[in-house]
């Protein structure tokens, strides 16, 4: 087992306070414990772990994704400073790419300039519509944080090529898609990835989780139609297209692939996805620190680590007896967990992900050739059917 | 041992997209070609909780 991309977290805590967040919101409180920015010490010792565990595995690419809380909240020397000691300890031989999950609201136009000139890519965290990004991503105090997120979006889209004007959307099913679907295309983004909402079987159920199936439907539906050759590219649709072409395009979510992220806190534990907080406070603690322990070392002690590498394996019975296994592949980890079974649970959205992946299938056989279908000998999808064999 | 042994999915040998991708205009069409670039470069798999998106 190997890492080749680490969450790294710069900065502990966040100028905005979104409902849903897994970091604050949803159960864990170990950020509390966390120093506020990440020290140059953690730094130089992450960073020589990388160059041993790039050089061990025979890794010539490596990604850093700056995370938070608001990575920006450090200031943008913090990021200058990070890649000068990147030069001085990385080999030439190891290319290193860099992202950037940011909320926008602290963006200037130098800053992006600087972050284009460091060669990170920024991605926004933006809400479907003005009502529900200022209803569920707000600062501290209450307030909606829409007009200066977008502000942050639109410096992002005129600095960088146009291509990287990408956001990341919690779907909120009390907006109707084809308004969500308006706001993204009216703003030129180029891509947008809608998130499930974090659920699990410890406080929800199946029934009570929003109905996101029926919601991708009809979002599905209006970008497949859309004839606009500039309209968004739109996750996880993209993804579902492809698996079910036999296309290598899994996620952490769906297909079979490794789930091979690992995260740095801002103390510089070494630790499991950081989304798994959901399933419990302290859940993704470990006692292993980059001033101490190679990356790989988490890999060889922690089961939960091993688990999560291996999250499109080792999945439930009525996973493995569910003909959409090979495309759905369980579903994101967290979501299948719950106090009594651990991981041994289909995802809570299992009935909303077959019924997208089924709507999908569906629509593309609609589209394709009869001759195409027949010498492929493949059969239409039925969401009834395959509930009832479940 | 799948209690359903029907095929419904492609497999990657197949190359479906790409044969899609050389038919005449449709939907699917304009789809094929962006997501067989998008496979190119979607080796690595990320956490849901960034978005990255990098040139190939």
């Amino acid at each position: 087992m190997r890492t080749s991309n680490l969450v790294v977290k710069v900065a502990s805590r966040c100028n905005l306070n979104c409902t849903y967040c897994y970091v604050y919101n949803m159960g864990d409180e170990s950020y509390k414990t966390q120093p506020k920015f990440m020290t140059q010490e953690i730094i130089e010792a992450m960073l020589l772990r990388i160059k041993t565990h790039c050089i061990e595995n025979n890794l010539d690419m490596f990604l850093i994704i700056f995370h938070g809380g608001e990575p920006l909240l450090t200031g943008i020397d913090f990021y200058k400073d990070f890649i000068k000691t990147v030069k001085n300890i990385i080999p030439d031989s190891i290319r290193m790419d860099y992202a950037m999950q940011s909320n926008g609201v602290l963006l200037t136009k130098e800053w992006c300039e600087d972050l284009k000139e460091l060669n990170i890519q920024v991605g926004i965290s933006l809400d479907g519509t003005p009502s529900s990004n200022n209803r569920n991503r707000v600062y501290h105090n209450g307030k909606g944080s829409y007009d200066e997120i977008v502000r942050g979006f639109k410096l992002v889209k005129s600095t960088f090529d146009a291509q990287y004007s990408n956001c990341l959307c919690v779907i909120d099913t009390n907006e109707k898609p084809i308004e969500v679907y308006n706001h993204f295309k009216d703003l030129g983004v180029s891509s947008v990835h809608f998130l499930f909402q974090d659920f699990n079987y410890i406080s929800s159920t199946q029934e009570t989780i929003p109905k996101i199936g029926s919601w991708l439907i009809e979002m599905f539906d209006l970008w497949y139609s859309d004839e606009d050759e500039s309209k968004p590219s739109i996750r996880p649709l993209t993804d579902l297209i492809g698996l079910i072409f036999g296309l290598n395009v899994s996620s952490e979510i769906f297909g079979k692939g490794y789930n091979d992220t690992l995260t740095i806190e801002t103390n510089g534990s070494i630790e499991t996805v950081d989304t798994l907080k959901i399933c419990g406070d302290g859940f993704t603690n470990t006692n292993f620190n980059v001033l101490r322990d190679e990356l790989s070392t988490i890999f060889e002690e922690s089961e939960l680590a091993r688990l999560y590498y291996n999250g499109h394996d080792n999945l439930c019975e009525t996973c493995v007896n569910c003909p959409l296994e090979k495309v759905c592949g369980g579903g994101y980890m967290g979501h299948r967990y719950s106090k009594i079974n651990g991981f041994d649970n289909p995802t809570i959205y299992c009935k909303e992900i077959i019924q997208i992946i089924c709507h999908i299938q569906n629509k593309i056989l609609d589209d394709m050739p009869s001759e195409m279908i027949l010498k492929s000998k493949i059969e239409r999808l039925n969401y009834d059917l395959i509930l009832q064999e479940l | 041992m799948k209690k359903n042994q029907k095929k419904f999915f492609f497999n990657e040998e197949e190359n479906a997209l790409s044969m899609l991708s050389k038919l005449d205009k449709t939907q699917l069409k304009n789809i094929a070609g962006g997501l067989i670039a998008y496979a190119e470069y979607a080796r690595r798999i990320y956490t849901e909780s960034t978005y990255v998106r990098h040139a190939v």
